[in-house]
């Protein structure tokens, strides 16, 4: 079952927006933002969920970058 | 209220990813419990960034890596080093040593894996000279494992037939900087990207070669609009997605776009009389030596470059070209960054001398956010290689196999004869495997890399690789590789954290990486094999006693104990940099000549806290390009004229070939190919081609294409993307059942000897 933290940074100003879009996303929790990178934790019952919400992040309008930081699957 | 496990490493996870931009989280007390035992410091295995990581620990097993948040890198890792823990357990590790009998590998002990091994070399010196024995070495090895094979074939053995795989990679960036400012290396930081008003990025594509020092750009940008970033690349990359200006040009010709903005620089009175004046020398070449000329005589040189001319040789836009060269001069910091676009071509040095000439023309150098920087492909190649010497012309630390004083010099450190290291420079890397296809090099051995991968027309040589009069010996941490299956003994090696060293990076930050796990099975770090190899060779030589002395370390520590010494009152001067420190640092930044200084950011400048200038040039009052004493301490900068690649396309092969790199994936894929969640992501080869092209070939995306060069062809699936422009295809050079180096040149730089991967021509076919 994994667990992955991500920073996501986003264009400048556009935090909130970026913030209620990822909210939309059912298995990704926003854990805060600062100066427009937001940090957040992608759960998944597998690695391949995993990726591919990254790929989702990517999408994401006014993302500029997602940066995996820290991933444990220890259950 | 009880806290499951899951939500534990959730909070975990977050904690991991606020730590690093620095962000408190309010957290729960009893975090911290997850399922690593211990976290060791290191750094990621891959490019040559370096960045920081922590290496998470559990049973005897690497389960999780996370950023150093302490580190240069802020705790930002790219997907590469994310999902590095699974490099190590691959299925194909190489656990124990094998002797190729008839067509089959068998497993065979240390003892005699080495009294083998040992016998083939000492017999062939016997019979041949120490001239017949070679060694190919790698910018992934450990510094102290470089420096020693190093000593023992240049200083013990006395012959300079060593090379290693960043001769492929970086080689002419290393000459452009020994050219233009006296001594090898970049002068400026990853701390001037947060200075830096202008970026000029030309052949390198950043955002998937070097993501997290992409990623810092892309904050500066972020945090600064106005900040300009000039994107120079043939190809449409994801690192043009941030650029302000993209500039599209034929393959090669970016030589007279250089010079075109050094003729618009100073046409229109961009350049920076003072800094010319006081910091500048002009050289050209007459009679096949270097000529110094005056500044008037480069304005003459200059005069044909104009952006007219460069746009019909480049097919560059001159408004780009003008607008370049504006934002370049006028900018209050500007800072270029290249790599394998600019190093891997024939005309590799000279591309790195023009990036410099438009820095040196404009003053845009010697403070912060304004330098050159040539970035690194392998974790080591500056450290381990160009630094401690590991190439077949060089000996440590700055110092020349041609320059009499620098042999006499490291004689004497090294306690050998007058005389023993041998005044020529030795054969690099191409030329190593041409003299073993030849037989004239009988025995080599190849050490923590690919060639029969990675080599430029590589079907040649890895028919003389795999051939029977010559013996093979591939020190890997896998098997087979494209390189051990044509090998006569495979030494099964430790990967990564399963050893300790020193890894230095293209900032010149060195850094220690602490062991955290055991190799699997009978594999060994590498350093280990070879010391006991140099003594048992020198025994088989009759010389045991000589061995004993010069090779006497137990560890390496022993061996960076010796190599600070040997940088010792150098240019590089690592004598601060102790094993202690480098411990407890996350990095230290040379030259650190003493065990209170805290390592230089920026070089050549007095203002800017290099100690060294006053040590080299009492008398400057800031900048001193203390390596070019014989031009009185001033940079170079040179007239080179313009010239195409060594194969343009043509009629029969209308299209250039370039290859290069995918973010998921790393050089020749033995690890991230490992990885299975990178492997999903990008699982194969293809070939990239111009959709208006492919409608003239009548090609779509899926479609299997044959490419075709004068050396090789290969069925690859077509991805018909506006990336590449109009002409050119682009493959990447990862996969080890495509190997796109079969089509490659080995045509190289004169000067630099470093191949030109990027450029070949092709004709492209739909099967």
């Amino acid at each position: 079952m994994p667990v992955a933290s991500v920073i996501v940074e986003v264009e400048e100003g556009a935090g909130g927006a970026v913030l209620n879009s990822l909210a939309e996303i059912n298995n990704v929790s926003v854990f805060g933002i600062k100066n427009n990178q937001v940090v957040a934790v992608i759960e998944g019952d597998d690695i391949k969920t995993v990726e591919d919400t990254i790929k989702v992040l990517y999408g994401v309008d006014k993302v500029i970058g997602v940066y995996p930081v820290f991933a444990g699957d220890y259950e | 209220m009880e806290i499951t496990r899951r939500q534990l490493l959730k909070y975990s996870a977050a904690l991991a990813a606020a730590s690093a931009i620095g962000l408190e989280l309010p957290l729960p007390k009893n975090i911290g419990a997850v399922h690593v035992e211990k976290w060791v410091k290191a750094v990621c295995r891959y490019c040559g960034a370096g960045c920081g990581v922590y290496v998470g620990v559990d049973k005897g097993r690497v389960v999780a890596v996370q950023g150093d948040k302490d580190n240069w890198n802020k705790g930002f890792l790219c997907v590469k080093g994310y999902y590095l823990p699974p490099i190590l357990y691959a299925a194909d590790r190489a656990k124990y040593p094998m002797l190729k009998k008839g067509d089959k590998f068998v497993r065979i002990s240390w003892k005699e894996a080495m009294d083998i091994m040992t016998e083939k070399f000492a017999d062939s010196i016997n019979k041949h000279g120490v001239h017949s024995v070679a060694f190919y070495g790698s910018g992934q090895a450990y510094t102290e494992e470089s420096y020693f094979m190093n000593k023992l074939f240049k200083g013990g053995l006395g012959t300079n037939n060593i090379d290693g795989n960043p001769r492929l990679c970086m080689a002419s960036a290393a000459v452009g900087y020994v050219s233009t400012f006296g001594k090898d290396e970049p002068m400026g930081a990853y701390d001037d990207i947060y200075h830096s008003d202008c970026f000029f990025i030309i052949g390198s594509n950043m955002a998937e070669c070097h993501p997290v020092i992409f990623r810092l750009i892309n904050e500066r940008k972020q945090k600064n609009r106005d900040v300009k970033i000039i994107m120079v690349d043939p190809r449409k990359t994801l690192s043009a997605r941030i650029a302000d200006l993209h500039m599209s040009f034929v393959p090669g010709t970016d030589l007279a776009i250089l010079h075109a903005m050094a003729h618009v620089i100073i046409k229109e009175g961009l350049y920076s009389k003072d800094y010319v004046n006081n910091h500048v020398v002009f050289k050209t070449i007459k009679d096949d030596k270097p000529a110094k000329v005056s500044f008037e005589e480069y304005v003459k040189f200059l005069e044909e470059y104009t952006p007219e001319m460069a746009e019909k040789i480049s097919g560059c836009p001159k408004e780009d070209i003008i607008k370049a060269a504006r934002w370049f001069a006028q900018s209050k910091a500007t800072m270029s960054f290249w790599t394998m676009g600019l190093n891997q071509r024939t005309r590799g040095v000279w591309a790195n001398n023009l990036v410099h000439n438009l820095h040196l023309l404009t003053g845009q150098i010697n403070r912060p956010g304004a330098t050159p920087f040539s970035l690194t492909g392998q974790p080591n190649a500056c450290g381990g290689i160009r630094d401690t010497g590991l190439l077949s012309h060089l000996l440590p630390y700055g110092r020349l196999v041609a320059n009499e004083k620098d042999r006499e010099e490291m004689e004497r450190f090294w306690g050998v004869p007058k005389g023993r290291i041998h005044p020529k420079p030795g054969p690099t890397a191409v030329d190593i495997f041409r003299a073993f296809n030849k037989g004239e090099i009988k025995c080599l051995w190849i050490a923590c890399t690919n060639p029969g991968q990675s080599l430029p027309n590589a079907g040649p040589y890895r028919k003389g690789m795999e051939s029977k009069d010559t013996f093979l010996v591939v020190s890997e941490a896998y098997h087979p590789t494209r390189t051990s299956e044509l090998a006569d003994l495979v030494l099964p090696a430790a990967l990564w954290v399963e050893k300790d060293g020193t890894y230095g990076q293209s900032e010149r930050r060195y850094q220690y990486l602490e062991k955290a796990v055991e190799p699997p099975a009978e594999a060994r770090p590498d350093l280990d094999v070879m010391i006991e190899f140099a003594h048992k060779l020198f025994a088989k030589l009759g010389r045991a006693e000589e061995a004993k002395k010069l090779f006497n370390f137990r560890n390496s520590e022993d061996v960076w104990n010796e190599i600070r010494h040997a940088s010792e009152g150098t240019a590089y001067d690592f004598m601060g940099m102790t094993r202690a420190r480098l411990k407890k640092a996350h990095g230290i930044q040379w030259p650190c000549p003493t065990e209170d200084h805290p390592g230089t950011v920026r070089r050549y400048t007095a203002k800017y806290g290099d100690v060294l200038v006053k040590r080299f040039d009492p008398d400057a009052k800031d900048v001193s390009f203390y390596g070019a004493k014989a031009d009185g301490n001033k940079a170079t900068i040179w007239l080179r004229p313009y010239k195409g690649p060594a194969e343009p396309a043509d009629t029969e092969y209308p299209f250039v070939l370039t290859t290069g790199r995918q973010i998921e994936h790393w050089h020749t894929g033995t690890m991230t190919l490992k990885v299975p969640e990178l492997k999903r992501s990008a699982p194969d080869a293809y070939v990239e081609i111009n959709p208006k092209d492919a409608q003239k070939l009548g090609i779509k995306s899926r479609d299997k294409v044959k490419l075709t060069s004068r050396r090789g062809s290969i069925v690859l699936e077509a991805r018909v993307v506006d990336v590449p422009r109009e002409g050119l295809v682009f493959v990447p050079m990862h996969y080890p059942d495509k190997l796109i180096n079969l089509l490659t040149t080995d045509a190289y730089d004169a000067l630099s000897k470093q191949p030109e991967f990027k450029i070949c021509a092709v004709k492209v076919e739909k099967v």
